[in-house]
């Protein structure tokens, strides 16, 4: 043990003025993270919001950029989640993303590890609050199963294979991701093991055919083994639901104003019974004025199955963020819920309801 | 009380956050290795090149653009007038690139001195410095719109 630490030591010691002589240390290794403190409290007593109004500490991230030469990039983001004690079972640690990049072209970059899946607007930004407006990002078209569904329209991680890169046609820029990993498990680890056959598939194009407008388009198709399986004691049998979804989204930002529109549908079929159909939107506006002060609207939309009535969710936003200064913002809204009475989040009495979020968030 | 409270909380932060005018009047000089074949860029290459949406001169050579320090009065000029954005803006945008895990940003240097040593030691390397510098052996490029 200790004369492996003694060649590692030598060896570093060796290595340090090649590496400093050539490249600073800095150019190889980027440190960022970001940090995000929450209240939310609702108004007034009936609702399914936070009655009794709590702080939370929200996330902490460490974002780790290793760079031994240009064409290689590993990259990590370690999240702490909730005052994470784990002697207490509280909280959450994740891994969210570890890959490595090989990048063999501007348009051909090679992913492999555990990656955000490359759909729509928000889930790559995930919850790195410092680069979004609001408190949190859109229930309807990114957490869709916190806000009435049963079933996401796409996991938020995925381990596998990614294909992607960026090019010019005619001026308009374009960049595109294809994604091949083990989709979403309910018995194994679906960043360890497979347990059906079947390949999930992503992909994503964007397109920027002006400076600050970019529209997208998106797509997951998985099969998944859990879903509808009937349980027998404490075994599981055979049989898929397959999960479609596809959306498009549009980002414009003009003298300060912005506009970002999502859109989300796709079908749940399981291997016996009816077809689900579902959707979601979202479109947010925004105004930047000063460099500093952002005041935002969103109006977000899920109707969970087209075929059940009375199960849809809407929820209003009103907010304001603040730079106070360089990457340190607070945020400041109203959500308000209007959903009916079948909608499994929301439903079941006191549908409708106001909360305060606020949030302090900093990146660095 | 309590909205006496809210009320002058409000007020100073707002305070606190209000802008303090800049002077931007500085221009800026773009700088490339004395060995570049290139002499002049439009103001949409230089500003795809610094987002990193350009990576390679027309020799094939890879592109790499160095950033002045966030608080730099130069960074500022530059920033507005080649990119578009105010500097917080392209932070931002690089936030969004490093957390979504797409990359990385340029390396940024405290100094003009370690820009023009960055750009003389790296042949690949676009850096910018104020109008008034000693640009030494570098190459001082046009831009044009």
């Amino acid at each position: 043990m200790s004369k492996n630490v003694v060649v590692l030591i030598s060896c570093l010691i060796l290595l340090f003025p090649v590496l400093s002589q050539a490249v600073e240390i800095d150019e190889i290794i980027h440190l960022n993270g970001y940090f995000s403190f929450e209240y939310e409290q609702q108004i007034g007593d009936t609702g399914k919001g936070d009655k009794a109004g709590s702080f939370d500490l929200d996330l902490f991230d460490l974002v780790i950029n290793v760079m031994p030469v240009e064409e290689l990039r590993l990259a990590t983001d370690l999240s702490w989640e909730h005052g994470t004690a784990t002697e207490n079972n509280w909280g959450n640690v994740a891994v969210e993303y570890a890959f490595a990049e090989y990048t063999v072209f501007d348009w051909l970059r090679v992913r492999a590890g555990k990656m955000f899946v490359p759909f729509g607007i928000y889930n790559e930004i995930h919850t790195a609050k410092p680069v979004f407006i609001s408190v949190k990002e859109p229930l309807s078209t990114n957490k869709n199963n916190k806000f009435g569904s049963g079933l996401r329209f796409y996991p938020r991680w995925a381990v596998g294979l990614e294909i992607g890169g960026a090019f010019d046609v005619g001026g308009t820029g374009f960049d595109y991701s294809l994604q091949v990993s083990n989709g979403e498990q309910e018995t194994t680890n679906p960043f360890e093991e497979d347990d059906n056959k079947q390949k999930a598939f992503s992909a994503r194009v964007r397109a920027q055919p002006a400076e600050d407008l970019e529209i997208g388009l998106s797509a997951y198709a998985d099969s998944i083994s859990e879903w509808d399986v009937t349980s027998v004691g404490d075994e599981y049998r055979s049989g898929t639901t397959r999960l479609l979804s596809y959306g498009g989204h549009l980002i414009w930002n003009v003298m300060g104003l912005g506009v970002e529109g999502e859109f989300v549908m796709g079908t749940v079929k399981p291997s016996t019974g009816d077809e689900i159909m579902r959707y979601g939107a979202t479109v947010m506006l925004s105004y930047l004025f000063l460099d500093r002060y952002t005041p935002y609207f969103r109006f977000e939309y899920l109707d969970p199955d087209t075929n059940t009535e009375n199960d849809q969710a809407m929820m209003f936003v009103y907010g304001i963020n603040v730079r106070l200064v360089d990457r340190l913002f607070i945020k400041l809204e109203l959500d308000t819920v209007a959903a009916e009475s079948l909608n499994s989040r929301f439903g079941g009495g006191n549908e409708s309801y106001t909360e305060f979020k606020g949030a302090i968030v900093f990146g660095f | 009380m309590k909205k006496l409270l809210l009320a002058s909380i409000g007020f100073w932060t707002l305070l606190w956050a209000s802008p303090v005018p800049g002077q931007e009047t500085a221009a800026y000089k773009l700088i490339v290795h004395p060995a570049s074949s290139v002499s002049a860029l439009s103001r949409l290459q230089a500003k795809k090149m610094f987002l990193k949406k350009e990576t390679k001169w027309p020799n094939g050579q890879k592109v790499l653009p160095v950033d002045l320090k966030a608080s730099s009065s130069t960074r500022r000029v530059f920033s507005k007038k080649v990119i578009g954005k105010s500097v917080s803006s392209i932070k931002s945008f690089w936030q969004q690139q490093i957390f979504s895990g797409r990359g990385v940003p340029p390396p940024e240097k405290r100094t003009e001195k370690l820009v023009l040593a960055y750009v003389l030691a790296n042949p690949g390397a676009i850096g910018y410095v104020s109008a008034s510098a000693n640009t030494g052996r570098a190459k001082v490029l046009a831009v044009g719109n």
